[in-house]
């Protein structure tokens, strides 16, 4: 079913066509609900065309975007970073939020798309699309399409390979002799793309397929092969025998965060120090000044992963159980809206990594973090499960594309080793999303995002019950409930002392104990030994848990008193009612 | 989960790490403030035109954070190898800068010919912040800078510091006398020295009598004393060698703080740095570092390199020779800058802390606690327990709780009885544990600043080997330091009777002012000796074979007649620094053996070789030249007819 709309505006229609919506479960057509910025979902943008694009949806949307830069790239480029945040509902650091970027890999590009889409979705979704307003009036969301700006602009600017421009810009010394970024690859064929070099060999192990010479294959046993593989396209430009050894940039910024950071000798490409780069460091200040963050993700390519902590094999039992089970039931869910993608442990499953950012901010910072790997080459089959043959797979992409990710063998006379075979695969031919897959790809990252962001806990007063033991002593038992998967506290913040404990105080009458009770129905408190008007919860408020206090209160009937609820994970709850004999059941109002 | 500092031992041993300084260092009595050190800094710099001033960075406290070079000139400075001196990291090590403007005096005066082969430079106060705490208010003993932080967590930032309650001028400790229920006795009076505390034996009839607080009073009334007084991050804890992420001073991430950054920076800056020696908390001279065990990854060598203790043993000699200091404490590494200039920038790092209590009496005795020392406080074992929680089951940590209840959650479906857990003995928890297939993680209790009155109490002997404190009260009554406060009773605003009183830690760490002079001419010996001992680079060669007609080989070695390596050795495998470069200037077609370019990460000492051959095709054999590109050592060009 699809209800073809003009421009809606108003909420008055939105809330009918919500309630069409409703009465109609078994549609499987969104909505159309335009944007008041058209984007097409089937294309890639550059650096300058993306950040027009986020230009032009924050001044679309002026009531819900703000736009900032976090500080300039390497080469001095800015890094955009945008608030979506309803006012109406408080400002974005009074309440949870989810923190999304991208590209941090230069090369690794819908993971920016993938970040750009969601701002364009919500947006247009906001007072139309139930679902999502109610979500955006509950949390914020602090994007950053482009993580690295440099190697983004690089990738599409320059000849490069899918797998190029991964690094920043800051020029370096790779081959450890003394220059900065001077044996870099060359387009020497002039067809934009950095391909594959083959060298004619009389003794190679490598010659072309009979039925598709694009297809370069290892002789088989016996057959006589006529090529040796000389690495990626370009020429020794320092003269001392290799080819493309010391290219633009050439490190990971991926390896740059503080948790577990290791140096270059243990870590390819971790940097002289954590944050020692302008963009990991800007990210760095802008997440430890926002301590409302509640939940991460930062998007690449590829393999189609859902990826948590840790990277390393000796901080397996770093992760408390209770805290697993959370990763588990938000991965689980992602497995079920993303087909083909997996969940995962990155040192188990992956590789190991140090220093990496999802490593950061779940293990330094608690916060419930992972990094989705975009896009599976199998996708493009008819039968993504089953193995197919080389030959399958270009044949496949030839009638797909069109042979667009492919450029024919030339020769060439290069200038050290004669005559060689230039060509292969281009930029797109592997990593990143066909375009006419893109938007699935963008939505059901997206769905999968929103389903964590859902989840970054919600409080409530659930109960409150008051009893009057003498003229003026007043026990008021209280339960909060997070009714989402993620706890106030991950047990891991909790065991580490990362950030503050959550904060229970009462106000308005002189409290004389105060303690934690198993449930409701306990007698016995344990009690807080000072200050007892002020609880301070370590372990905070679980996935979807509810915790019972009590406090010993004096003061006169109907004396007023407040209750409120800090954490920094959570928006901060609070309730004032008078001390009479009664119960309070806030949360069903 | 609120109980940020347990009333036991181990919240003492923390909280004490917040001692106060005496009388004795206030800067009219021969410590220098920041501007005296300034202006010490300028003096020398102006006497000679072989020394200056530089400001590498900014404290947080606004503080210039400076740098004195000495060099042979200007030009040559950046040109020789280095030696790198840092001190003043901890803000309480006081005695480092002391020992550090001098040595660049003392250099100056009598050891100038060294500037012709070296440079060297002088940090002298990395923490200004600190040591102007330390120095100004006279009471207080911060290791930290001046970052604010909130210690006890309860969202307010340093609202519950120290005070001079009996207004002696000094924050000592309090015996709080006859303590309610609540607050159970931990320590008595020694028997033997009834101004020392120990913990009692209780199986020899010792029952505990008092519990033992910093002076103070419980300012927000958490039941905690001075658990919130002073924010600070540990400058030699914030460096990436083993970084204790999440232990309470070691900062929010490496480098974050100004002071770290700086000096960091500096060194990452300046590849010509061959050796560097850092006074503060750390020795590495007289006690031989730790070389037979790996970090967390198994990849970098927690302390040393098993092929480096050749080098340490060689400076440790040296030092001893030129010090005769004969014991050191073991402190944590872990985020020290010397370590991460060892294992991170392949610098031969040495550190001291110039001064320990002189031995009084050379007994069985002695000689025995100094072996006891040097196995039983190995404090190397943070990777696996750092940052866990008491759970004051034993030393079992709370973590390990949390997993077998967990486990027992999971198992039986049930939630765990709270009142259960108190009954909960560490044996019974073994017995779970086992049951259940979990690894029991034990809370090692974090090592302290030096001579904490508690630590030592634990290890004292029962043979009635004489204590470490017995040993600084004997010492101090000898030398006639004003190093300790007798106990005198006080009547504590909320806790009663009290006793203040205890040791002027600083003075354990600083001696008294009248041995600077002495001690600086012991430790400039010593930087004198390690710089004779320098690496050394002669070239040997080219020598040249013609092979044919227009072909020739030719070899070239460069040899290290020094007795320290250019880099340690474990830079040399793990390539961890710039490598020297050796490049022959002629085409690559022309070279039919060898490489264009041959990279060095290291000459070993003495006599140690690093040896280039090629064979190569020339029409002109002597205009062949080869370069080298050392970042340690200096370029230079080589013809090889020459």
């Amino acid at each position: 079913m699809t209800i073809h709309t003009p421009k809606i505006r108003s909420w008055c229609i939105a809330s009918v066509l919500t309630v069409v919506a409703l009465c109609a479960p078994f549609a499987v057509a969104q909505q159309q609900v335009p944007s008041r910025v058209d984007v097409s979902w089937n294309q890639y943008y550059d650096y300058d065309e993306m950040t027009q694009i986020i230009h032009e949806l924050v001044e679309a949307y002026p009531e819900l975007l703000t736009l900032e830069s976090l500080g300039k790239s390497e080469q001095g480029r800015e890094m955009w970073l945008i608030t979506l945040n309803s006012p109406k509902t408080g400002e974005a650091s009074e309440k949870p939020a989810m923190y999304i970027d991208g590209n941090v890999h230069g090369n690794e590009i819908q993971a920016a798309e993938t970040v750009l889409y969601s701002i364009w979705y919500l947006t247009k979704s906001y007072g139309q699309v139930e679902q999502l307003t109610e979500l955006i009036d509950r949390v914020s969301f602090y994007f950053l399409p482009m993580q690295n700006p440099d190697g983004r602009a690089e990738w599409f600017a320059n000849p490069n390979t899918p797998h190029s421009a991964r690094t920043g810009q800051r020029p370096t010394d790779n081959d450890f002799d003394g220059l900065l970024d001077e044996d870099g690859p060359e387009d020497l064929d002039g067809d934009g793309h950095i391909t594959t070099m083959w060298k004619f060999d009389p003794n190679g192990r490598y010659r072309r397929n009979e039925i598709d010479p694009r297809i370069i294959e290892r002789a088989p046993e016996g057959a006589k092969g006529e090529l040796s593989r000389l690495g990626s396209e370009g020429i020794d430009n320092d003269g001392d025998g290799r080819i493309n050894e010391d290219g633009p940039g050439g490190y990971d910024m991926n390896r740059n965060w503080a948790s577990d950071w290791q140096p270059s000798s243990i870590q390819y490409g971790a940097g002289d120090y954590p944050f020692d780069r302008p963009e990991t460091n800007a990210v760095a200040q802008f997440i430890l000044e926002h301590p409302n963050i509640a939940a991460g993700q930062s998007y690449h390519n590829t393999g189609g992963m859902l990826l948590r902590g840790p990277g390393a094999s000796y901080l397996e039992n770093l992760y408390p159980r209770a805290d697993r089970l959370v990763y588990n039931q938000l991965g689980e869910a992602g497995e079920d809206l993303l087909p083909y993608y997996d969940y995962m442990v990155i040192h188990a499953d992956l590789y190991t990594v140090h220093g990496g950012f999802v490593n950061w901010l779940a293990e330094g910072l608690g916060i419930v973090s992972f990094t989705n790997e975009l896009w599976t080459n199998r996708r493009i089959m008819p039968d993504p499960d089953r193995k197919f043959t080389t030959e399958e797979r270009m044949h496949w992409q030839d009638r797909m594309l069109f042979g667009q990710t492919f450029t024919d063998y030339t020769q060439y006379d290069h200038p050290t080793h004669g005559k060689v075979l230039i060509g292969g695969g281009t930029k797109y031919s592997s990593r990143v999303t066909p375009p006419f897959m893109l938007e699935e790809g963008c939505h059901r990252n997206f769905a999968f995002t929103m389903f964590h962001a859902a989840n970054m806990p919600e409080l409530e007063f659930k109960w409150i019950g008051i009893e009057q033991l003498d003229t003026q002593l007043w026990e008021i038992t209280i339960e909060i409930e997070n009714t989402k998967i993620i706890p106030t506290r991950l047990t891991l913040a909790a065991q580490k002392k990362i950030g503050l404990p959550d904060l229970l105080t009462l106000k308005g009458a002189k409290v004389v104990l105060s303690g934690t009770l198993s449930d409701r129905f306990d007698r016995s408190l344990t009690p807080i030994e000072h200050r007892p008007e002020r609880v301070l919860v370590e372990k905070g408020i679980g996935s979807k848990g509810i915790s019972t206090f009590r406090f010993l209160v004096e003061g006169a009937k109907g004396e007023r008193v407040t209750l409120s609820y800090k954490a920094q994970k959570a928006r901060d709850i609070e309730i004032e009612f008078p001390l009479k004999e009664t119960e309070l059941d806030p949360s069903s109002k | 989960m609120a109980r940020y500092f347990p009333k036991s031992v181990y919240a003492t041993a923390i909280l004490t790490a917040f001692f106060p300084i005496g009388h004795a260092l206030a800067s009219d009595d021969g410590y220098m403030n920041n501007q005296e050190l300034a202006d010490a800094m300028s003096l020398i710099a102006d006497s000679s035109d072989q020394a200056w001033v530089e400001t590498i960075g900014e404290s947080l406290d606004g503080q210039p954070i400076e740098l004195m070079v000495l060099a042979g000139s200007k030009e040559a400075a950046d040109l020789r190898p280095a030696m790198l001196i840092t001190a003043g990291l901890d803000g309480r090590y006081l005695v480092g800068t002391e020992m550090a403007i001098r040595m660049a005096s003392l250099i100056l005066d009598e050891h100038a010919d060294l500037l012709d082969s070296m440079t060297i430079y002088i940090i002298p106060r990395v923490n200004p912040d600190g040591a102007a705490r330390n120095l100004e208010s006279l009471t207080m003993g911060y290791a930290g800078n001046a970052r604010s932080t909130d210690d006890d967590r309860d969202r307010a930032m340093g609202e519950d510091g120290p005070e001079d309650i009996n207004s002696d001028g000094l924050i000592t400790m309090m015996r709080r006398l006859n303590p309610p229920i609540e607050d159970p006795p931990t320590h008595l009076a020694d028997p033997d020295d009834p101004r020392l505390n120990i913990k009692p034996d209780v199986k020899d009839g010792q029952r505990a009598s008092f519990t033992l607080y910093t002076e103070g009073i419980d300012n927000d009334g958490d039941g905690q004393i001075n658990e919130d007084g002073f924010g600070l991050v540990d400058l030699d804890q914030n460096f990436m060698h083993r970084w204790p992420e999440h232990a309470p001073h070691a900062g929010r991430y490496p480098l974050s703080e100004p002071e770290s950054l700086a000096i960091a920076r500096f060194v990452l800056d300046h590849d010509h740095i061959v050796m560097a020696l850092t006074l503060g908390r750390h020795d590495n001279l007289v006690n031989l570092p730790e070389s037979k065990s790996k970090d967390i990854t198994g990849r970098a060598p927690k302390g040393i390199d098993a092929k480096d203790v050749e080098l340490y043993k060689h400076a440790g000699e040296l030092f001893k020779e030129a010090t005769g200091q004969k014991s050191a404490p073991k402190e944590d590494i872990a985020g020290s800058f010397h370590a991460w200039l060892y294992a991170q920038r392949g610098i031969p790092s040495f550190a001291t802390t110039v001064w320990a209590r002189p031995e009084i009496e050379k007994s069985e005795d002695e000689t025995e606690s100094a072996v006891d020392e040097s196995e039983g406080e190995e404090t190397e074992t943070a990777d696996d327990n750092s940052g866990l929680t008491p759970s004051g089951i034993g030393d079992i940590s709370q973590e390990t709780i949390d997993e077998l209840m967990e486990a027992y959650v999971a198992a039986t479906g049930e939630a765990v009885d709270q009142s259960m857990i108190a009954m909960v003995t560490p044996e019974m928890v073994e017995g779970f544990a086992a049951q259940a297939g979990i690894k029991i993680r034990r809370i090692v209790e974090p090592e302290p600043e030096p001579a904490e009155d508690e630590k030592k109490d634990e290890k004292k002997d029962k043979k009635k080997k004489k204590s470490d404190d017995a040993k600084w009260l004997e010492y101090f009554e000898q030398a006639q330091i004003n190093g300790f406060v007798d106990w005198t009773p006080f009547d504590h605003p909320t806790l009663g009777p009290v006793e203040i009183g205890g040791f002027i830690p600083l003075s354990r760490i600083n001696p008294p002012a009248d041995l600077l002079e002495g001690l600086a001419e012991e430790q400039t010996a010593f930087v004198v000796e390690l710089m004779a001992s320098r690496p050394q680079i002669s070239i040997v060669g080219p020598e040249i074979k013609q092979l044919a007609d227009g072909l020739y080989e030719v070899r070239i070695a460069l040899v290290n007649e020094g007795k320290m390596p250019t880099s340690t050795a474990y830079s040399q495998t793990s390539k961890s620094i710039r490598p020297a470069i050796i490049r022959l200037a002629t085409n690559l077609d022309n070279i039919l053996a060898g490489q264009r370019i041959s990279r060095v990460w290291g000459i070993d000492a003495n006599a140690g070789r690093s040896e280039h051959r090629w064979i190569i095709r020339s029409d002109d054999i002597n205009n062949e030249t080869i370069e080298i590109i050392d970042p340690r050592f200096g370029n230079q060009t080589i013809q090889i007819g020459n």
